[in-house]
């Protein structure tokens, strides 16, 4: 197992708490059956490290906030499925995915690109009230 | 080298609202840790493999008090206090488990550098910060 954080329980991400993976070849690995949950505005960063990523194979929360929270470390989802229930969540930092389904609640939004080039696989589906650009 | 090595017993902070520091290094080997109030500060790094971690409403943890400590192993508690991570450096070499209730283990600074894996509940209230393997080398 290569370094990094493994989590298949529950990490909350309050208010506007950020996570900084902040040296070259860290990773955070979101597991199947483990939540990142986005409590607030916050975001996730990688400045100013390489060869970093997120990768979500579990689900990826933003439960809170009315504003934007921005990811902007490479963003790897890997069968994971992606909830965005207020504010906006931007996936603004490229990565290669494969599968995945988006929930979207009413007036929030799940910005898949925020501006950057991903690399998308597989088959992705959107469930209920999904606004997404 | 002065350290204090603790195996298979209570480290017990009982009384007091202020800040007891251990400034040697602390070399927790599963034992128990326990804070009644006020905080306790492991300010000097040290060498640790598991061990539990019982903290009660209002009272600290203070797992680095700003120094390096590597942690393996697991790590678990109970109370309705605050492990805090909020300065210094963890290293979880060659891996280090979290597997604490929700609210207990708070991350409000500081870093995490190594193969850290979480079974439980971790709160970020700040800058949480995430180093790579290659830290340790």
């Amino acid at each position: 197992m290569a370094g990094g954080f493994y989590n298949s329980g529950l990490v909350r991400q309050t208010n506007a708490a950020t996570l900084d993976i902040g040296v070259n070849y860290a990773h955070f690995e979101n597991q199947a059956g483990g939540t990142y949950d986005l409590e607030g505005d916050g975001s996730i960063m990688n400045a100013p490290a390489y060869y970093t990523s997120f990768n979500n194979y579990g689900l990826l929360r933003k439960s809170a906030g009315s504003g934007t929270s921005t990811i902007s470390a490479p963003l790897n989802n890997l069968n994971g499925s992606i909830e965005v229930d207020s504010g906006t969540l931007s996936l603004a930092d490229s990565g290669s995915s494969s599968n995945g389904t988006f929930t979207v609640a009413a007036g929030a939004v799940l910005d898949l690109t925020g501006g950057s080039s991903s690399t998308w696989a597989g088959q992705v589906t959107a469930v209920a009230q999904a606004s997404c650009r | 080298m002065v350290y204090l090595l603790q195996q298979l017993c209570l480290l017990r902070k009982s009384g007091g609202s202020g800040t007891s520091i251990i400034g040697v290094p602390f070399d927790n080997s599963d034992g128990t840790i326990e804070v009644d109030s006020g905080t306790l500060s492991l300010a000097a790094g040290g060498t640790s493999a598991s061990g539990t971690f019982n903290v009660a409403a209002g009272a600290v943890l203070d797992l680095t008090g700003g120094s390096s400590p590597t942690w393996s192993g697991l790590v678990n508690g109970s109370g309705a206090g605050t492990v805090s991570l909020n300065s210094g450096t963890v290293a979880t070499s060659p891996s280090l488990t979290l597997d604490f209730p929700d609210g207990l283990f708070q991350w409000t600074g500081g870093w995490l550098s190594g193969t850290t894996i979480n079974s439980g509940v971790v709160t970020m209230l700040a800058r949480a910060r995430l180093g790579g393997w290659r830290v340790l080398q």
